[in-house]
C-alpha cells in the first residue's frame, strides 16, 4: 500500500486547498515535511486519521479552520476537508472525507453536518465509487483502524503502544500481529472449518446435511456425537485449567527447589543445629541420671558411712565386759525388789522410801536380771553386724558416681556451645527456614500430583471421546455411502478434513517460526538503534520483554527511558514491517503479509544525534514508504542521514494564526 | 509439532483442488479478518459452498 496525495481544504490552520504528493518511488521513499512549532504539522498528521477514520483530533470540536468559520456569511456555508489518494494492489483508491459548517440567517453557526464520506477507485481506466454499505469494509482492506495505530505514529500512539507492550497480554494486540504478519486468516479458517464444541462449522454444515431421517438409530448416533462433542468441549476446558494448575505446580516445585538448591548451606547449617540440639538435650538427661544415682547412691549408703565409726567405737568399747557388767552376782530383781520392801539391807543397814538408799537400789534393778544388760548388748551386736556386713565401697561408689555426674555436666557445657556455635553461623547465613521451604516444596510437589492426575484423567476422557466419535463417524459414513448425495457429501467432508489438517499443521509450524524471526528481526533492529546490553524477547502474544543480557526481566517492571521505550516501539514496528514485506514477496506461501507506509509525526525528538542518524538510515530500508513529519532542527539531521532517499520535500509555513501554507 | 510431511492425502482427495480451495479460503479469511463483512455464519456457508462447487467442477 502506497500513499499518493493528500489534499486539506479549509482543515485546522489550513486556509484553502493544500496540497501534498508523496514519493511512491522505491529507491527515494522518503517524504521530508517540515515545520516550525505550531505551523501545523500534527494537524497535517491528525489529517490521515480524520479523513480514513474519522477520528477527531484531540481536544478540537471543530475541525474547519476558524479563520474561514468566522466569515461564513449568514446563510452561507463552508466545507473543511481532507482528500487521499491511496494505491493498493495495481488500484487506485481516492478517499475523502469532508464536513459542512453552515451560518444561519442569524448570524449563529449551525450544528456541524455529518460527514460526507467517499471512496472511488479506478479500475481499467474507469472511475467508480464504492457503494455506501461497503465504505468501512474497503478502509479497513487498505489499512484497517485497529492496525493503524502501528503505522500512524505519533506522541499519543507511542504512549499506547507502551502499554500495549508493557502489558503483552491482550489477545487483541496478539491478533492485530498476527494480522500484519499474515498469519490471523489461517487461525479464522481453522476457526470455521472444524470447531469444538458446540458452534458450528464447516464440517458440521456439511454432517447436517446428510440424510439420516428414518433411521432411529443414525439419528441417536448424531445425538451421540453431539453429546460427545459438548463433554470434550466442557473436559478441554478441564484440561486447560489442570494444564495451567500443573505448569504452575511445576512453577513451584522448581522455585521451591531452586531455593532449596540455594539454601543448601543453610540447610546443612540448620541439621547442625538440630543435632547440636539433640546432644544437648541428651546430654541433660545424662546430668539428670546421674544426679538421681549420686544422690541414691548417697541416701542408701549414708547412714552405714555416719554409723560404721561410732559402731566400731561400740564394739571396742563393749568388748571389755568389766566396764559393761554393773549387775552383782547371783542377784536378780525379785532380791532388790524384797530389800526394798523390808526396807531392811542384808548388811541390816535400814533405810526409807525415797532415800539414797532405795534410790540405788531401784537403779540396781536395771542390771540385775531379767533386765540385763547383756540381752541390750547381744541385740546391739547383731544390729550392728546387721547394718555393716559385707564389703562397703561407699566412697568409692560415691566418687565414681560423682564423677559421672561432673562428666554428664561437662558435656552439656559443651553441648551448649556447640549449639550456640551452629545457631551463630545458621544465622549469619540468611533468614531463610528451610523447614518452610521443605514443607513448601512437600505441599508443591502434591499439588503438581493432584493436577498431573486431572490433566491425565481430562486427556483419557478426551481420547475416548473422540475415539467414539470417529467409530460414531464411521458407522454413519457407512450407512451415508449407500445414496449418491450422502456420498457427495461425505466427499466434501474429505476435502474440509484434509484442508484443515493442512493448515493445522501449516499454522503450527510457521506460527512459532514466524515468532522467532520476528523476535531476532526486532533485536536486530533494536541492537542497531539502541547498542547496549538490553535485549528483547517476545512471549507467545506477542508481549515483548526486556532483558539486560541473559536476565529475564518479564516479571519485572523494567524502567525504560523515553529514548529505549520509542526504540523498543519502533523495533518493534519495523520487524513486523520488515517480515511481512518478505511474505508478501513469496508467491507461494499462504501466509497473507502486505506491504505498510509509516506516517511518522516527529519521531526523532527523543533521539540523540547518533541514533537519528541509524534510525535514518533503517526506516527507508524497511518501510515501503516513509512520511516523516518534523520541526526543522530535526528535519535538517534527517535530510543529511536520509538525503539519498529523500524523494520529496515539503516545508509547513505558518504565515498569520489560522493561516498556513504547505511548500515544496 | 506436526509439520506439513505428516499430513498425507486422502484417496479422494485431488491435491490441486485442495490447494485451490485452501488459497480461495484463505483469501477470503484475509478479506474478512480486515473488513468483518460476514459473520461466522455466512463464512460458514461460504466455505462449504465453494467446496461443493470446486469439488464438482471437472
Amino acid at each position: 500500500m502506497l500513499i499518493k496525495t493528500i489534499t486539506v481544504e479549509n482543515f485546522l490552520p489550513f486556509q484553502g486547498k493544500q496540497h501534498i504528493k508523496f514519493s511512491t518511488d522505491k529507491d527515494r521513499n522518503v517524504t521530508l515535511i517540515m515545520g516550525n512549532n505550531g505551523a501545523g504539522k500534527t494537524s497535517l498528521a491528525q489529517a490521515f486519521e480524520w479523513c480514513l477514520y474519522g477520528k477527531a483530533p484531540k481536544d478540537t470540536v471543530q475541525v474547519i479552520n476558524a479563520f474561514v468559520r468566522d466569515r461564513i456569511a449568514p446563510g452561507a456555508y463552508r466545507y473543511a476537508s481532507v482528500e487521499i489518494e491511496i494505491e493498493k494492489d495495481e488500484k487506485i483508491y481516492s478517499v475523502s472525507r469532508r464536513q459542512k459548517y453552515a451560518r444561519k440567517e442569524n448570524g449563529s453557526l449551525e450544528k456541524p453536518a455529518q460527514h460526507e464520506f467517499a471512496i472511488f477507485y479506478k479500475e481499467d481506466g474507469e472511475t467508480r465509487q464504492v457503494a455506501a454499505g461497503d465504505r468501512g469494509s474497503t478502509i479497513n482492506r487498505l489499512l484497517s483502524n485497529e492496525l493503524s495505530h502501528y503505522f500512524f505514529f505519533d506522541g499519543e500512539h507511542v504512549k499506547n503502544m507502551r502499554k500495549e507492550i508493557e502489558q503483552g497480554k491482550s489477545s487483541d494486540f496478539a491478533d492485530a500481529v498476527k494480522t500484519i504478519l499474515g498469519l490471523q486468516p489461517i487461525a479464522s479458517a481453522l476457526g470455521h472449518l472444524k470447531a469444538t464444541g458446540n458452534r458450528n462449522s464447516v464440517d458440521r454444515w456439511f454432517s447436517k446435511q446428510l440424510d439420516v431421517a428414518g433411521n432411529a438409530d443414525l439419528e441417536a448416533k448424531k445425538k451421540r456425537i453431539d453429546t460427545l462433542g459438548k463433554t470434550i468441549e466442557r473436559v478441554g476446558e478441564e484440561l486447560e485449567l489442570a494444564e495451567d494448575d500443573e505448569e504452575l505446580a511445576k512453577q513451584n516445585v522448581a522455585e521451591c527447589q531452586r531455593l532449596l538448591r540455594e539454601n543448601a548451606e543453610s540447610e546443612k547449617a540448620q541439621k547442625d543445629v538440630e543435632r547440636a540440639s539433640a546432644l544437648l538435650k541428651q546430654a541433660r538427661v545424662a546430668v539428670t541420671t546421674t544426679r538421681g544415682d549420686l544422690f541414691r547412691l548417697f541416701r542408701k549408703q549414708q547412714y552405714r558411712f555416719l554409723v560404721e565409726r561410732p559402731i566400731r567405737d561400740a564394739k571396742e568399747e563393749l568388748a571389755d565386759e568389766d566396764k559393761i557388767s554393773k549387775g552383782i552376782p547371783s542377784v536378780d530383781d525379785k532380791t532388790i525388789r524384797f530389800i526394798l520392801e523390808r526396807g531392811e539391807c542384808i548388811c541390816g543397814t535400814k533405810f526409807e522410801t525415797g532415800s539414797d538408799i532405795a534410790k540405788h537400789l531401784y537403779e540396781l534393778l536395771d542390771y540385775v536380771p531379767p533386765k540385763d544388760l547383756g540381752t541390750y548388748i547381744s541385740e546391739f551386736d547383731k544390729e550392728c553386724r546387721l547394718r555393716t556386713e559385707g564389703d562397703f565401697t561407699f566412697i568409692d561408689d560415691l566418687a565414681e558416681a560423682y564423677r559421672k555426674y561432673c562428666e554428664a555436666g561437662n558435656s552439656v557445657k559443651t553441648a551448649e556451645k556447640a549449639v550456640e556455635k551452629a545457631v551463630a553461623f545458621l544465622e549469619s547465613l540468611n533468614s531463610v527456614d528451610v523447614g518452610i521451604l521443605r514443607t513448601n516444596l512437600r505441599k508443591a510437589e502434591e499439588d503438581r500430583s493432584r493436577a498431573a492426575g486431572r490433566v491425565a484423567t481430562a486427556r483419557r476422557q478426551i481420547a475416548n471421546a473422540k475415539n467414539e466419535i470417529a467409530t460414531l463417524d464411521s458407522e454413519i459414513k457407512a450407512y451415508s455411502a449407500k445414496s449418491k448425495r450422502n456420498q457427495e457429501i461425505t466427499h466434501c467432508l474429505s476435502y474440509v478434513d484434509y484442508i484443515y489438517r493442512y493448515l493445522d499443521a501449516y499454522y503450527k509450524t510457521h506460527e512459532a517460526s514466524t515468532r522467532e524471526q520476528l523476535r531476532d528481526t526486532v533485536n536486530k533492529f533494536f541492537t542497531e538503534m539502541y547498542n547496549g546490553e538490553l535485549h528483547l524477547s517476545l512471549d507467545d502474544n506477542y508481549g515483548v520483554a526486556v532483558t539486560v543480557d541473559d536476565i529475564d526481566t518479564s516479571h519485572e517492571t523494567w524502567k525504560t527511558s523515553s529514548g529505549q521505550t520509542l526504540a523498543i516501539i519502533l523495533a518493534f514496528i519495523l520487524g513486523i514491517l520488515d517480515i511481512a514485506k518478505a511474505q508478501s514477496e513469496e508467491d507461494d506461501g499462504l501466509l497473507k503479509g502486505d506491504t505498510y507506509p509509516l506516517v511518522m509525526d516527529a519521531p526523532l525528538s527523543d533521539f540523540d544525534k547518533t541514533r537519528i542518524g541509524t534510525i535514518c538510515n533503517l526506516l527507508p530500508s524497511v518501510a515501503e514508504q516513509v512520511i516523516i513529519i518534523i520541526k526543522d532542527t530535526d528535519g535538517e539531521l534527517a535530510e543529511e542521514h536520509m538525503k539519498d532517499r529523500i524523494g520529496r520535500r515539503y516545508t509547513i509555513e505558518r504565515l498569520h494564526d489560522y493561516d498556513s501554507v504547505v511548500k515544496e | 509439532m506436526a509439520s506439513l510431511g505428516d499430513v498425507q492425502l486422502p484417496d479422494d482427495v485431488d491435491r490441486a483442488k485442495a490447494n485451490r480451495l485452501i488459497n480461495w479460503i484463505l483469501d477470503l479469511e484475509d478479506d474478512n479478518d480486515k473488513t468483518a463483512r460476514y459473520d461466522d455464519s455466512a463464512m460458514i456457508q461460504k466455505i462449504g459452498k465453494q467446496i461443493k462447487d470446486e469439488i464438482k467442477c471437472l
